[in-house]
């Protein structure tokens, strides 16, 4: 059986025509991850019960009720940092060694109650802090086609970086819209992130889990649409503005009828240090939780209080989380006072003139990149949605598709850029 | 010789008497079996999100109003950071920048008059856990309390002696008990007071290098602890030395305090804004609604006894301390339409009788109407005071309309004149020698009768009945010079 590059809604029909059954699905992928990632290089805890356990109801349910949702009956991975109920969460840290959540993120409990199927945890880099795309287990997965779609989270813009690594389709949402309750984060500029083979397959997932949360008090009073519905809407009338580097890209808008223009972002080169700052602020307070004494690791060399937390935390916080930890506690000192306010000035001023390009443009176009650059990290300060969209085929060597970024909640213009985008190129929709 | 002037500021907090905790729907009861009131937000677990409980905002704003604070319709939380196993999140969710409410003050009566204290602000908070301390060397954390809504209440500089701290203290204590925003029981901790005490030469205008204290358990500890340190710090001055900046603590046993922590100690908080909460926007209307919450205030209350009800300051003062009280008294007052008689009753025997029972009022279940009732029997006449007093025991007890006692226990009073003059015969026949003492001139005798004819009618008597009938019969007895013979 073939199932690995098939999308959210090729699946779903099969389950609906009973050409398969939700259970045999749900053995396949777990097959396959058991052959393929024998070490748990990827998927570092499979949650093969509760997967099974799902598949099954789902299929009494399906006799009962028909298909409910586009997640029902759909494999799926979780980054380990998305708590997980009585199941293993350690975000990648041995700080949380053996952590096991008495509670699911709320992701997870709107992907358990529409009869998705996860199938274990994936993966990540010590809190997400490292954006090497190799460490992303959720992109990954979703590449090898272990799952129809994976969660993981934006830190440093590793929804973007992985998803052009992986060649597959990455969403980071609008701040608000996707609740973070659960969400292991170091600071607010993390968000949970959807990947998937396709754009469609996108907004699908983000239609089901996307909508405010009475446990995220940030997360938006929005009515969330069927984004589905924006696919084939195409881009006639869009306008679009590219940054330099995707002219060509910017021909394929332009050929189905968009408006493109060439614009450039001014403050483009304060957006890392700033990034930097706020987040290494954040990560030394959020990471203040870990000190041994009530979950994950606790070192046994402490002999007084403040041993037990300089050890603790010294044996198992990795290099990533001590240096922002070391540099966010200079940074929030009374002497250093400074800098904070600075950045956060700044995060406004680039929040801005984001907000005022938007103003003349529906769309922002950039070039896709396998690695670090400043860009990756503008959705995260401006609490924007980003979407990248692989190139349907890799024809030409070294070019990894496109970001494209929207206004707060206009993702619908992202999927109707990006699938277009996609099928133009020849990808598969 | 130089004088020297102390200079006091209070930090207090409060806990507030919502129902559940500020970030989670905990209880915030108060219970004894540890680690009961909790969950994964309180106890500081990963991924888990801060929801506010407005109810904590409203108590709070409500405080802030009987302060008269500034209510700032823009305020939010700040993190303020350090390490301690009390503190689940190795951080508290305070408000450090921009408190919820600013610049109030506070009248309280010393005995040189009234004097205002200003508020600087009002912020709220989370409470942290508790340790328990083992005697071989473990401890144990209690997350109970951790994530019970706080405000911290803090002075301006303003009080000058342990005596106006202390008055200060407990006049704050019964107006936020007035706003129900808390039940301030400081023995179970919720409500602590931290002082900040500096001395400076009488005269000079700069302040002092001030110490703080913690650990203050009761009123007494913090006017203790107010004379105690100000006199160690006048003696360092004295002596040529410096004071130090530090924290000290408390000793109640030892009545000193001692060190906890000095300058260099002092962490900083890298306080920054709290990035998982929205701020607190509040609207007029919002502040409007609460405002209209608020009883009016044991000032205001006894301003209006003493303006229109002429009371004495003391009995004005001790009335309006109570919320229970005063709208006791005042509905009371509204029965009976006498506000003298009733101060008289509700100060004293009211007062007196909880007292016996340890009760408190609200527990106690009394009708005011009944008070007011009994009230004006004796005003009418239809009671002497003593057989009050007795049925208002009864009336206590039983809950029943004075009326209804009565006429359980028999007639009201003896207001038939042959009835009574019989008992006066008899009274001045048994008390030959006093009569004696009269006639020659003790006139203090006749209130010794009277009580002896109160007794004979078991405090039924009329006494203004009985008073004339004595009157008429020593009269008598006077001018016939003529003593009743024994017999
Ligand atoms: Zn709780």
């Amino acid at each position: 059986m073939t199932l690995s590059n098939m999308s959210v809604k090729q699946i779903g029909d099969k389950l609906k025509k009973k050409e398969i059954s939700a259970v045999e699905l749900t053995k396949v992928y777990l097959g396959r991850i058991k052959k393929e990632d024998p070490k748990k290089e990827c998927f570092v805890t499979l949650w093969e019960a509760k997967a099974l356990r799902q598949a099954g109801t789902f299929q009494k349910k399906q006799d009962k009720n028909g298909l409910l949702s586009f997640l029902a009956g759909i494999p799926c991975g979780l980054q380990d940092h998305i708590c997980t109920e009585n199941l293993s969460t350690e975000a990648g840290s041995v700080i949380l060694k053996n952590f096991i959540p008495p509670y699911n993120a709320t992701v997870v409990e709107k992907i358990l109650d529409r009869l998705g199927i996860p199938l274990g945890k994936l993966r990540m880099s010590e809190f997400g802090m490292n954006p090497d795309p190799i460490q992303c287990g959720a992109a990954q997965s979703v590449s090898k086609g272990w799952t129809v779609y994976s969660l993981g989270s934006d830190v440093f813009g590793s929804v973007s970086i992985a998803s052009v690594f992986w060649n597959i389709a990455g969403l980071r949402p609008t701040h608000g819209l996707v609740s973070r309750y659960g969400l292991i984060a170091s600071s607010s500029l993390d968000q949970i992130g959807i990947f998937a083979n396709r754009v469609e397959d996108c907004a699908a997932v983000l239609s089901e889990i996307a909508g405010q949360d009475p446990r995220d008090p940030l997360s938006a009073s929005f009515t969330v649409p069927d984004y589905t519905t924006y696919l084939r809407k195409g881009v006639r009338g869009l306008k679009i503005g590219f940054l330099a580097g995707a002219e060509d890209d910017a021909k394929v808008f332009e050929k189905q009828g968009a408006e493109v223009k060439e614009v450039t972002l001014s403050l483009l080169s304060y957006i890392r240090p700033i990034y930097d700052i706020l987040f290494s602020a954040e990560a030394s307070s959020a990471l203040g939780r870990y000190d041994g004494i009530k979950y994950g690791y606790r070192s046994s060399h402490g002999n007084n209080l403040s041993e037990l937390y300089t050890r603790s935390r010294g044996e198992a916080f990795g290099s990533e989380a001590k240096k922002y930890v070391l540099a966010g506690t200079h940074i929030l000192s009374s002497e250093q006072r400074e800098i904070y306010n600075k950045a956060l000035k700044g995060r406004y001023l680039i929040a801005k003139e984001s907000e005022d390009l938007f103003t003349h443009f529906d769309v922002l176009l950039m070039k896709g990149n396998p690695k670090e650059d400043d860009l990756c990290l503008l959705p995260a300060l401006t609490g924007m949605p980003a979407l990248t969209v692989p190139k349907g085929s890799r024809s030409e060597n070294g070019f990894y598709g496109i970001r494209l970024m929207a206004n707060r909640f206009q993702e619908g213009l992202l999927f109707q850029a990006g699938h277009l985008y996609r099928s133009e190129t020849g990808g598969a929709t | 010789m130089k004088e020297f002037e102390t200079i006091i500021g209070l930090e207090i907090h409060v806990e507030l008497a919502t129902s559940t905790k500020l970030f989670c729907s905990c209880s915030a009861r108060f219970t004894r079996e540890p680690n009961r009131n909790c969950c994964p937000l309180c106890m500081g677990m990963p991924g888990t999100l801060p929801v506010l409980n407005r109810k904590a905002v409203e108590y709070a704003v409500r405080v802030g109003l009987a302060l008269s604070c500034r209510i700032e319709r823009f305020s939010r939380f700040d993190r303020k950071n350090y390490f301690y196993p009390d503190l689940p999140k190795g951080y508290q969710i305070t408000q450090y920048e921009y408190p919820l409410c600013k610049e109030g003050y506070f009248d309280i009566d010393t005995p040189q008059g009234i004097k205002r204290i200003g508020i600087a602000e009002i912020h709220l908070e989370e409470d942290a856990g508790k340790l328990i301390h083992l005697e071989d060397g473990f401890s144990l954390i209690d997350y109970n309390r951790a994530g019970i809504p706080l405000i911290e209440i803090v002075t301006e500089p303003d009080l000058r002696s342990a005596e106006e701290a202390k008055i200060f203290s407990e006049d704050l204590r019964n107006l936020i008990m007035y706003t129900r925003a808390s039940d301030c029981k400081m023995q179970e901790g919720s409500m602590r007071v931290d002082v900040n005490l500096s001395v400076r030469e009488k005269g000079t205008p700069d302040f002092g290098t001030r110490t703080e204290i913690k650990n203050l358990n009761s009123f007494r500890s913090v006017a203790r602890a107010i004379q105690y340190e100000s006199e160690r710090q006048i003696r360092l001055l004295k002596s040529g030395k410096n004071v130090l900046q530090e924290t000290r603590r408390w000793d109640e046993a030892k009545g000193e305090s001692v060190p906890m922590r000095n300058k260099e100690d002092i962490s900083d908080y890298r306080y920054f804004k709290e990035p998982d909460l929205p701020a607190i926007i509040l609207s007029l209307e919002e502040i409007e609604s609460v405002r209209k919450t608020l009883p009016s205030l044991p000032r205001e209350r006894m301003e209006r006894y003493r303006r229109e009800w002429n009371l004495p300051w003391n009995d004005a003062k001790l009335i309006a301390s109570s919320r229970a009280l005063a709208d006791f008294y005042e509905k009371t007052v509204q029965y009976c339409r006498l506000p003298k008689e009733a101060s008289h009753w509700v100060t004293g025997e009211v007062l007196k009788k909880l007292n016996e029972k340890k009760l408190v009022l609200e527990e106690s279940d009394m009708d005011p109407k009944f008070l007011g009732k009994l009230i004006l029997l004796v005003k009418e006449e239809r009671l002497t005071g003593s057989v009050a007093k007795k049925i208002f025991d009864i009336m206590f007890d039983t809950k029943e309309d004075p009326e209804k006692i009565i006429a359980s226990y028999g007639r009201i009073t003896v207001k038939d004149a042959g009835q009574l003059d019989q008992v006066i015969e008899k009274v001045l026949k048994e008390n030959p020698k006093a009569v004696a003492d009269y006639l020659g001139g003790k006139k203090k005798t006749f209130g010794y009768f009277m009580g002896e004819i109160m007794k004979e009618t078991n405090g039924r008597a009329d006494t203004a009945l009985a008073k004339k009938i004595l009157e008429k019969r020593l009269a008598f007895l006077y001018n016939n010079n003529n003593p009743i013979k024994e017999g």
